[in-house]
């Protein structure tokens, strides 16, 4: 958990001049990182949301696993939605669209949220 | 001089007489007689809302009693239609409201609210009756876990813009895109006024023909939540109206408005208000959407205080 922490902070602070920055709605399944990453749990069963929100209430980071690329996108407040764990935890086990602005760099993505709703895709 | 002696000591001694005639055992004016009680003055202006599938709300104007020594309280009877009582519930002076619950959805229930006075007053009896009729309905805040958002039809059909007020199988409300394989069952929808980015809640038909029929009521209240009391839900020949504009104009509250679904289920939709723009619209073109709450009466023809 600290490891990914550390390397997505890293990342952020090295190339923190050239994020790329756009608006966007990307599409997929709420997850909490440590807990898909590494124990390969996604919120889709009762036991997994069990798992992802415990993961979540210790401090765990939110992120967006997207359909089309099956990449993970790492979630973060915005004006809007400050607290994250209230506007995303009643979403978790479902197929949601995100909207907000997405700063992107390499392979690190992130996603500010600041509208969700229930994906029919 | 003499002659006017006489008369006044023959005054004297009638008015006597007739003073101790009056005085006589069978019309003693001292003894106590009983004084007739008077009523106490009952409470005014009843109101009710259903808060959930199994509860109304009874709220009325305080009796201008209350202040006196022999004031009890409120008791409010709670009777089926046909006269039968359900049960009784005392309510403490000062208050003016009472929740009434483990009610049956869909019975229409008669509301007896009387102010009370204490059972050893010497000088005060119970008030009239006031009363209002009513019915528990269904409340809907989510769906499941979320809230209840219907996408403008300008959206993809990846979001939902129709809504299904009550979903039977899973009895809550559902929202679906307009051309998913519930579509059949989608009482209204948000269609996207063109050149605009107004919005107007229209009944299903609408969109196809062949689809449900809602009418919306021409009364509608500016306010922020369903609990809202009132002395009557608009009257039947009032659901006149089957779309609803939505302007992207700043109001200062939420909007309810009435529907009257394809069975002849009533309803109430709360419009939730944007608190970040001010309007009754949230999100952004072209995926805009209403964010409601509702008010469903799953049994037919039951405007929630009046028969058909």
């Amino acid at each position: 958990m600290k490891l990914l922490l550390s390397i997505v902070s890293i990342l952020f602070i090295m190339n923190s001049a050239s994020f790329a920055q756009k608006a966007a709605t990307l599409t997929g399944e709420i997850i909490e990182l440590k807990t898909f990453v590494v124990d390969k749990i996604k919120p889709n069963s009762p036991a997994g949301l069990e798992v992802t929100k415990e993961g979540l209430m210790k401090g765990g980071t939110f992120a967006l696993l997207e359909s089309k690329s099956n990449k993970i996108v790492i979630l973060i407040p915005s004006a809007v939605n400050r607290n994250l764990y209230s506007v995303l935890e009643p979403y978790l086990g479902m197929q949601v669209f995100i909207k907000g602005q997405q700063y992107s760099n390499g392979g690190v993505r992130l996603l500010s949220v600041e509208d969700i709703g229930k994906s029919l895709k | 001089m003499k002659n006017l002696k006489l008369i006044f000591s023959i005054l004297t001694i009638s008015f006597s007489l007739l003073v101790l005639m009056s005085c006589s055992k069978e019309e003693d004016p001292v003894s106590p007689q009983p004084t007739p009680k008077s009523k106490i003055k009952a409470p005014t202006n009843p109101l009710a809302y259903s808060l959930n599938n199994t509860t109304v709300v009874v709220k009325w104007t305080r009796s201008q009693d209350e202040n006196l020594a022999d004031f009890d309280g409120y008791l409010v009877r709670i009777l089926t239609t046909t006269g039968s009582v359900v049960r009784e519930r005392t309510v403490s002076k000062g208050l003016d409201s009472l929740a009434a619950d483990n009610l049956t959805a869909g019975t229409i229930y008669n509301f007896q609210i009387v102010a009370k006075a204490q059972s050893n007053s010497t000088k005060y009896i119970n008030s009239d009756t006031i009363s209002i009729q009513w019915s528990p309905a269904w409340r809907f805040d989510l769906e499941g876990t979320i809230p209840i958002k219907i996408y403008e039809s300008s959206s993809s059909t990846g979001f939902a813009s129709g809504l299904i007020f009550y979903n039977p199988s899973t009895q809550q409300p559902k929202t679906v895109s307009l051309l998913s394989a519930d579509s059949s069952l989608i009482d209204v929808y948000l269609y996207t006024v063109p050149n605009s980015s107004n919005v107007e809640l229209r009944s299903s038909h609408l969109f196809r023909p062949s689809r449900k029929i809602t009418r919306f009521s021409t009364v509608s209240y500016d306010v922020n939540t369903l609990n809202d009391p009132r002395n009557a839900p608009p009257d039947t020949t009032t659901y006149t109206k089957t779309e609803w504009r939505i302007d992207s104009v700043a109001v200062s509250t939420s909007k309810v408005l009435y529907f009257k679904g394809n069975n002849g289920n009533y309803g109430r939709i709360l419009l939730e208000r944007n608190p970040a723009n001010g309007t009754l619209i949230w999100g952004s073109s072209p995926e805009q959407y209403i964010q409601v709450r509702i008010s469903y009466q799953s049994v037919p023809y039951n405007r929630f205080s009046k028969t058909r």
